[in-house]
């Protein structure tokens, strides 16, 4: 793996025509596309305005009215000249010429197919490079036993994901989350019962073990606001769990160490 | 082995300052902000500028005027913009001026200030640490509308357990043009976190278009 790193010039910077032995599964019958130069049929040549047209019909396309067909032409027309920029991406990331190949025909034949979700007139390529992360990330899980994850919801469905998100539940917090599996109701019910402000100061700290710095970015707060609402949550905490520790045998005040 | 340079720069809001790491002949500018905390030196902050810097972008990262002044607390929203963007603008015009594309972002509050700003910078791209869409415990109170204003496209690295938000939490109010990029922990990293921070920010660096 360590022979490939540096970029071959050849590939640095594909120019007009994408890199040989891509599969275009997904696109039939364009050969022509991409072949450089300028001996076109004097008929196929394309002129700014209709051009811009093309592209304002395009941003404004009903997708649900439009034909197979239509999408696929439509795809072309705006997908296939991000080619050469996210061929660039891909294989500044995977270092290799080969893997980028492959991340760039997965990422187009998951765009193609997710293409009816894309919505038209929004920025196509910032929606490409979303799909190319997360290929990347999703191949780079296998390979690597999973120091990172992409966001779970797959192209194919994240807008279905973005509506079944909103559970009546609602989102929850991490610290929220930590209470509810605290095993032990006593200690749960006297962390609820102190104000928020210390509960939270006392979870960073006790629970997640953040220094006080690291906390008062977290609460957005002076270190001495979180100096004193941590000794004035764990002081109310004592308190409340006096009673508790008492029952389970543990020393409130000094008589017997606690082994 | 790139230097850091640092450029005292006026903002309506007092004297602010841009920690500028340049590479010869650079891709493009990415600016990053700090937190509210402001600590130039958090973990993530730190990795970002090492490998941007190793792709070959011009890395700087903008220190607020409230921090340089030894203020402890942040200043409001709308006075972070302010000098944020008058110290962007300024690194990319003049003599020696800085090259576009511009990148913007930062970590967790300076995430925030970047989405907010970015239209009027004219980025074409975003990085975002660790954005915090909403205070911890209290998920209601969203930032969506913020995240919303990221550049597209924008690469979102977010701790697992962030209390400002999960990147579970974030999904839903992703703009289509913006991937998330997880990495285990919580708010602000670990050194231990080193590692995973680095593959995130291999990814971000290979992924930004020039």
């Amino acid at each position: 793996m360590v022979t490939c790193l540096s970029r071959p010039p050849s590939l640095a910077r594909p120019a007009t025509s994408h890199p040989g032995g891509l599969g275009w599964m997904v696109m039939t019958d364009h050969s022509h596309d991409k072949q450089p130069g300028p001996a076109m049929p004097v008929g196929l040549i394309e002129t700014e305005e209709t051009r811009a047209a093309q592209a304002r019909a395009d941003a404004t396309v009903d997708v649900a009215k439009e034909t197979d067909e239509e999408r696929r032409a439509r795809f072309e027309r705006e997908a296939m000249p991000l080619l050469d920029q996210l061929y660039s991406a891909a294989l500044r990331t995977t270092r290799n010429a080969s893997d980028a190949e492959d991340l760039v025909q997965e990422t187009y034949a998951k765009a193609y197919g997710a293409f009816h979700q894309y919505r038209p007139g929004t920025n196509l390529k910032a929606w490409m490079y979303r799909i190319l992360t997360n290929t990347y990330i999703n191949s780079y899980r296998k390979k690597q036993r999973q120091p990172l994850e992409s966001d779970a919801a797959e192209v194919e469905d994240y807008q279905l994901h973005r509506a079944e998100s909103h559970t009546s539940s609602g989102l929850r917090s991490a610290e929220a989350e930590a209470l509810d599996h605290l095993p032990d109701s006593d200690v749960k019910r006297a962390l609820e019962q102190i104000p928020e402000d210390f509960r939270l100061a006392v979870y960073f700290a006790d629970v997640e073990g953040y220094s006080y710095k690291e906390i008062a970015e977290i609460m957005d707060t002076p270190i001495g606001t979180v100096m004193s609402r941590l000794h004035r949550g764990r002081r109310q905490l004592r308190e409340l769990l006096s009673e508790y520790a008492a029952e389970r045998g543990f020393v409130a005040s000094g008589a017997k160490g606690a082994e | 082995m790139t230097k850091e340079t640092v450029r005292e720069i006026p903002t309506p809001q007092g004297p602010g300052r841009a920690h500028v790491w340049r590479p010869a002949g650079p891709r493009g500018t990415v600016a990053l902000g700090h937190g509210a905390g402001g600590g130039l030196g958090a973990l993530d902050l730190r990795i970002a500028r090492d490998v941007l810097v190793e792709h070959g972008w011009a890395v700087a990262v903008i220190e607020q005027p409230w921090l340089v002044a030894g203020r402890r607390v942040a200043g409001r929203p709308a006075t972070l913009d302010e000098a944020w963007v008058a110290i962007v603008e300024a690194l990319l015009a003049g003599r020696g001026r800085l090259p576009r594309p511009l990148v913007v972002g930062g970590r967790s509050a300076g995430a925030r200030v970047a989405c907010r700003t970015a239209a009027q910078l004219g980025a074409a791209a975003g990085l975002l640490l660790s954005f915090p869409l909403h205070p911890p415990g209290r998920p209601e109170r969203l930032r969506a509308d913020e995240l919303a204003l990221a550049p597209a496209p924008s690469w979102v690295v977010q701790g697992t357990k962030d209390p400002f938000g999960t990147p579970a939490e974030l999904a839903p109010y992703l703009p289509s043009g913006t991937s998330v990029i997880e990495v285990a922990g919580a708010h602000s990293f670990p050194v231990s976190s080193t590692g995973a921070l680095r593959a995130a920010l291999e990814i971000v660096a290979g992924m930004l278009p020039d």
